[in-house]
């Protein structure tokens, strides 16, 4: 008997045991979440501009350093970065933290149905957009792993912009919202357009306004502070991809094979690019000082020049690309559906490296502490770093 | 049907491996789907595909391997996606070679354009002689393929079941609408069903599930929520489908409108295109006297016998089945009767298809009715006397696989016609009954179609492609010159003019022609005249296109519209020189009519249009990727992959549970299959060895005669009622089997086989009820001649016959304790009394004879009614049942729509009478425990309906009467599932 008793108790221990580890996995949790360096990526793209360009330099070949499943698939955003700590939402409605230096999961946390909006993160706090079910907005304390608020509502599939004490969010429904980022209360909304949805991200353009243009191809700049229209412009085609931007300049591309720089000033076009093919899908843009980068549906990637849209270079791949490039100092990354991770001579499109992933890359890269996060098929986080001994030399 | 029956018989054989497996199910029915061909198979690789394709369709398959690659590159855009995986694409030259594809067991009817196939992936498709359908089949099927990959992505990114599917009629309204721009065949059906008043709402599209009409509303509604809602929105829809298994949220959520609004809106959309036209639109039931008006009725010509009788022939199908028809009719052609069957079709090997839609018929002035079937592995001609009502002669061109449309020449010494060689491009043929010389007319890629000799014998009009605008899907009329060989316009411009018949005078041609109007859509199916009294000078076509055409010389022809219908006319037949008898199109039904006073018409048509041939281009052509160039080749070598990895749990009463699993591997051609079998009825770890049991079997299917081999142990309890050394009362002992077989199914023709079949088994029962211990080796050989032409309907059976005749004999090759020989006569015969009420008929005789012969069984609710499952047993046996088969409701989802998710469909009634008789030796030795001995039946009252077209779900209530029917007991019931017999 005292033999049971002694194995029962063992047993309920173990249970006790697991149970704490697994709800201690169940949560995100920081201790110092307010303190960030130049390193993290808070929101999607590094900056709320989106430009998914870096001085940051990463020396070439890179190897494998580690890979994390993440359970599901991910949206079109980039991971976050955070005290060394990644963050991803999930399609499957998770977030998932894990350390950047060895790929250990840290924890992870249900936030309802699909995540496709990336996550963004302020003050200690990480504001999370499902894309279905009740709860849509959700802003969550880092610090204290609890719930500050959630909102229901439509749901949200595209990045939003935090700034000014401010979540401005647009909705499948084409309704633009801005909520207080501490209590979750709506200080304003606008409507877009009737039947209109947004599932490009939102831009942050310093000192002018919040930039969103809807799958109608409807470009807008609305002042931050009550969501007036400042400009608004109709492009040449439906907008589904994420926009980027940088200066006064904002790279937008359609579905209907064209890519617009606008002028961020008064949304008027500064150059538009018109591909041969009107049925080719532009993917997410990327921005630098000189160039705009874009993949499409016809395996193309172009850089044109930011100034005047000349087409400096173009490299054709065997598949399509959706995901948003990342330039870096000298080299753009590209993930490609065929499963393939590019990396091309920023100056004249050479492929200097490439290697083959698990599944397609339909989302955005982030670069930190020396390293390269891609997220792919069927849910593989992976992150690359230089290979020991085989830097390129030209890097 | 002979392989799935194959795969059937060899399963139920590997499941009753002791002894004779003959002597109890040693026969199944269904039609044969033979190979006639032995394909060549080799494999072009490009960049996405690997295309299997043998060497006499090599030029189809490189134009295929362009068409298929093109459709990849314009997919990936409209999808924004990469495949992945190369897409096995299998080509066939001709629908007849398609018809023998072992990728699907099942028969491929006529009028299917290919199919995608999701356990491998496959994609397969005929060329049949039209390049343009090729190129656009190839991408309807490629939208499937990027559509199937897309929706799973989806799925599993979202951690959702992949098993949810888009509804039928989205995905192939998408792969329609995608495929290319709506053609005449789309505006055909739409027009009619707006016109006709039955388009079907979008919350009903289930009603038309798997229908012509679904396909092509599915289009419509495609391009209503691009044009309406924005082309975007289509993937955006897919992209969706996880948040809902409700596709009706899933549209509400992507457009943004609720699912009542969207439909009504559609219907709006629609209306407003089409509903202006309704003050120019004449029905045919109105302004066309209607000859046939039931069914389906297609293909009209026509012949005036010598005592003055007139009579309409046509290929119709009225009751399920291919039929030439004849309607007798007065002299301003109102039919003097019901039409009667003059030819029966889809029952003999020398009739099995007509091509309804595809084949035109024609009658000569000597009163000679020429006609095509499918007989075997390729079309061949008939020729009817009609006036001495008898088959003239049948002629088989070997070298011809597809025929079509067959004319004669004025004096009935020729007959041009249609043809598909192996190559898979469709020419001109001449034959001459004098000489029984073939000459080919024409030589090249294009489709040369509907041939119709002049009155004075000198040129053939024909509908081709080889116009300049051909390479859209445009055909224009054109003739060919007896004399010189040369082809000459006779109508040009962007429309699809099919079908010419020349006027008795020679003076007008009039054929159907529809084309894009200024809103892009096609027009309705118009018969239309072109006058052919006056020469023109024409530029000449080369028949072989080699060469280029003549210098251009300007020149017109007058071409009139005789009629403004609703939706579509066909088959126009000059009959006299008053009237014109054709197909119409209306209420989705084709009806033989006929429009008088064409003289009228002439004079006073509703549109007149000049045919300008002055802007004849040059010979179009198609890429096509090159091997050796765009492509590798290499030979086909069959590769298994796993198609079926499925655990097996069972829990019985008597045997306990049996835990296992089954793995099934074919190749990419599905010619080969393996499949292992393992099973363990073991109740502990310590039995595991001595209860296992496994099997492995190999069908070769890619011959004429299929034939399966396997090898097997069987080890563990067994419940057979059929062992005479198993007790009577509880029939359960332990047997170890080790045993082979082999088996050979030699098709005869589409309706009947022969079957061979030999096993060789070491068995050891242990009996522990009985007598202990039992070995034997048994050799076991039968052969069985087997016929079915049956035509089945939701429940079953409706018409036809099917029987089986087999012989068998068992012997202990070692102990000699066993040693009986098999005889089993099964007869089945179907009386379609009317058109929805059907006398069916079975009766059956079996016997084993000699020592230690099995038992058969009867019982349950598939034979003898009112009894258990196995309570009357013999060795010999007499069985009968006969049936009244009719409809109580045709469709109970409308009375009760909540049925409607059930699938359920025709609730039909049955009465019926069974009896039977078991005995061993004498036949009248009663053994109640058996019911041997007694004569015993059942009479009384069923109900079958129908669940999702794939299940019967059977209801029975009656007397039951034994010894002799003097007794009867009281009122029984039962409920199963299963087809009627």
């Amino acid at each position: 008997m005292g033999l049971l008793k002694m194995s029962q108790k063992l047993n309920i221990s173990r249970f006790l045991l697991f149970v704490l580890f697994w709800t201690g996995c169940q949560t995100i949790q920081f201790e110092r979440p307010n303190i960030v360096t130049d390193s993290d990526w808070l929101v999607d793209g590094y900056t709320q501009n989106r430009s998914r360009s870096t001085s940051d330099g990463l020396a070439l070949p890179l190897e494998v350093a580690w890979e994390y499943n993440a359970a599901a698939a991910f949206g079109p955003g980039s991971p976050l970065i955070l005290n060394g700590v990644v963050l991803i939402g999930t399609n499957k409605g998770e977030v998932h933290s894990i350390e950047l230096a060895t790929g250990r999961k840290r924890g992870f946390k249900n936030f309802g149905d699909g995540i496709e909006a990336p996550l963004a993160i302020s003050e200690g706090f990480m504001y999370v957009a499902s894309a279905w079910g009740k709860r849509v907005l959700t802003a969550f304390d880092l610090k204290k792993a609890t719930f500050l608020w959630k909102n229901g509502g439509t749901p949200i599939e595209s990045g939003f912009v935090v700034t000014d004490g401010l979540i401005i969010a647009a909705d499948v429904q084409g309704m633009v919202h801005a909520f207080d980022q501490k209590t979750g209360e709506e200080q304003w909304k606008i409507e877009l357009g009737d039947r209109v949805s947004v599932q490009s991200s939102l831009l942050l353009i310093q000192n002018k306004g919040v930039f969103v243009v809807d799958d109608a191809g409807r470009a807008s700049l609305l002042n931050i502070l009550d969501g007036s229209v400042l400009w608004s412009r109709q492009l040449s085609g439906p907008v589904y991809e994420g926009a980027s931007s940088i200066g006064s300049s904002i790279a937008v591309s359609t579905t209907r094979g064209t890519v617009e720089v606008l002028d961020s000033d008064d949304g008027s076009a500064k150059w538009i690019y018109h591909s041969t093919n009107s049925s080719v899908r532009f993917g997410a843009t990327a921005i630098s000082e000189n160039l705009v980068v874009v993949g499409a549906t016809d395996g193309v990637v172009r850089a044109f020049l930011v100034e005047n849209g000349v087409e400096k270079w173009s490299t054709q791949l065997p598949d399509v690309v959706v995901a948003a490039p990342l330039i870096e100092k000298n080299v753009v990354y590209v993930g490609s559906l065929g499963r393939k991770l590019y990396a091309f001579d920023l100056q004249d499109g050479t492929t200097r490296w490439e290697t083959t992933l698990k599944g397609r890359i339909k989302s955005a890269m982030a670069i930190s502490e020396g390293g390269l996060l891609v997220l792919s098929e069927p849910r593989n986080v992976t992150y690359f770093k230089t290979a020991v001994g085989l830097k390129d030399a030209s890097n | 049907m002979t392989r799935t029956a194959l795969k059937l018989l060899c399963i139920i054989a590997l499941l009753l491996p002791a002894g004779n497996i003959f002597a109890q199910y040693g026969y199944h029915f269904g039609r044969n789907k033979i190979q006639y061909e032995d394909f060549d198979w080799q494999v072009m690789k490009t960049e996405h595909f690997d295309i299997y394709f043998y060497p006499e369709m090599l030029e189809l398959a490189e134009r295929g391997a362009f068409f298929a690659e093109e459709a990849y590159t314009e997919l990936q855009h409209k999808f924004s996606f990469s495949l992945n995986n190369r897409v096995p694409l299998i080509f066939y030259s001709s629908n007849l070679h398609f018809k023998q594809t072992n990728v699907t067991s099942g028969f491929i009817p006529d009028g299917v354009g290919g199919f995608f196939e999701f356990l491998k992936g496959r994609v397969v498709i005929p060329a049949n002689g039209n390049l343009h359908r090729f190129r656009r089949v190839i991408r309807h099927e490629m939208v499937h393929v990027f559509t199937y990959n897309k929706l799973t992505r989806v799925m599993r990114d979202h951690r959702r079941p992949t098993d949810r599917f888009l509804p039928l009629w989205f995905t192939e309204g998408l792969a329609e609408y995608w495929s290319g721009k709506p053609d005449d065949q789309h505006e055909m059906v739409i027009r009619d069903a707006l016109f006709s008043n039955y388009l079907v709402p979008l919350e009903s599209m289930y009603r038309i599930q798997g229908s012509y009409v679904m396909y092509k509303q599915g289009e419509a509604i495609n391009r209503f929520f691009s044009e309406v809602y924005g082309e975007e929105k289509i993937l955006e829809i897919i992209d969706n489908v996880w948040k809902d298994r409700d596709f009706r949220v899933v549209l509400e959520v992507t457009l943004q409108d609720e699912f009542e609004v969207i439909s009504q809106k559609w219907l709006v959309w629609l209306k407003e295109q089409y509903y202006p036209e309704f003050q120019q639109i004449e029905l045919p039931s109105i302004i066309a006297g209607g000859l046939s008006t039931e069914g389906f009725s297609a293909k009209p010509n026509f012949h005036r016998f010598a005592d003055g009788t007139q009579k309409v022939y046509f290929v119709g199908n009225k009751s399920g089945l291919g039929n030439v028809y004849e309607v007798e009719v007065d002299s301003d052609f109102r039919p003097l009767g019901e039409a009667r069957v003059l030819i029966h079709g889809e029952q003999s090997s020398e009739f099995e298809a007509f091509h309804l839609f595809e084949s035109r018929i024609s009658v000569s002035k000597q009163g000679l009715l020429v006609f095509v079937t499918k007989s075997g592995g390729q079309d061949v001609v008939h020729v009817f006397d009609l006036v001495e009502d008898r088959m003239e002669k049948t002629y088989r061109f070997d070298d011809l696989v597809a025929i079509y449309s067959p004319s004669w020449s004025p004096d009935s010494k020729q007959i041009t016609f249609t043809a598909i060689t192996r190559n898979g491009f469709t020419d001109l043929y001449l034959f001459s009954r004098e000489t029984a010389e073939l000459q080919q007319l024409t030589s090249d890629i294009y489709d040369d179609r509907d041939p119709s000799w002049s009155p004075d014998g000198e040129r053939i009009a024909f509908s081709s492609d080889r116009t300049s605008l051909g390479v859209d899907g445009h055909y224009n009329i054109f003739t060919y010159d007896v004399k010189d060989g040369n082809i000459r316009y006779v109508t040009f411009g962007e429309q699809t003019d099919l079908s010419p018949t020349w006027s008795p005078s020679g003076k007008q041609l009039a054929y159907i022609s529809t084309r894009r109007d200024s809103t892009g859509r096609y027009t309705a199916q118009n018969i239309w005249s072109v006058d052919m009294s006056h020469e023109v000078t024409l530029p000449d076509v080369s028949a072989t296109s080699t060469s280029e055409p003549s210098p251009q010389v300007p020149t017109w022809r007058r071409t009139t519209r005789l009629t403004s219908l609703s939706s579509a006319s066909m088959d126009p037949y000059w009959a006299d020189d008053d009237h014109i008898i054709f197909t119409s199109f209306e209420g989705i039904s084709f009806s033989i009519r006929q429009i008088s006073k064409v003289d009228s018409l002439l004079k006073a048509p509703k549109q007149v249009v000049t045919a300008n041939l002055s802007g004849i281009g040059r010979p179009w052509t198609y890429e096509r990727l090159e091997i050796g160039v765009d492509a590798e080749l290499a030979a086909y070598k069959p590769k298994y992959n796993l198609d079926i990895a499925q655990g097996i749990v069972s829990q019985n009463s008597v045997l306990g549970t049996t835990g296992g699993a089954v793995l099934a591997f074919s190749d990419m051609l599905g010619d080969d299959y393996l499949y292992l079998t393992l099973l363990n009825t073991g109740t502990g770890s310590r039995d595991f060895l001595r209860d296992l049991s496994l099997q492995l079997s190999r069908f070769k299917l890619n011959n004429r005669a299929n034939i399966g081999y396997g090898i097997y142990r069987y080890s563990g309890r067994r419940y057979d009622v059929t062992d005479p050394d198993a007790p009577i009362a509880f029939p359960v002992f332990f047997e170890t089997v080790y045993g082979g077989y082999g088996l050979v199914s030699y098709p005869l023709s589409k309706f009947s086989r022969v079957e061979l079949m030999t096993s060789l088994n070491w068995t050891r029962k242990d009996i522990q009820l009985r007598r202990g211990d039992r070995e034997a080796l048994l050799l076991s050989n039968s052969v069985a001649l087997v016929r079915d032409n049956a035509l089945y309907w939701m429940n079953g059976p409706i018409s036809g016959w099917r029987g089986s005749l087999s012989a068998g004999y068992t012997s202990d090759v070692l102990y000699s304790n066993v040693s009986y020989f098999s005889v089993m006569l099964d007869v089945r015969k179907y009386f379609r009394i009317a058109n929805n009420v059907t006398f069916a008929s079975w009766g059956m005789a079996r016997i084993n004879e000699g020592r230690e012969a099995r038992l058969f069984v009867l019982g349950g609710s598939w034979d003898l009614r009112g009894f258990n499952w196995f309570d009357v047993r013999g060795q010999k046996m007499w069985f009968t049942s006969h049936e009244l088969r009719f409809p109580l409701i045709n469709a109970p989802t409308i009375l009760l729509p909540i049925l409607a998710p059930f699938g359920v469909a025709h609730l039909r009634g049955t009465l019926f009478f069974d009896a039977a008789h078991a005995w061993n030796k004498d036949y009248d030795e009663l053994r109640p425990e058996i019911r041997s001995g007694e004569t015993v039946g059942s009479a009384g009252f069923g109900l079958r309906v129908n669940l999702f077209g794939a299940f019967v779900m059977r209801w029975d209530m009656g007397y039951r009467y034994r010894k002799g029917f003097t007794e009867r007991d009281k009122i029984f019931r039962q409920f199963f599932f299963g087809w009627d017999f």
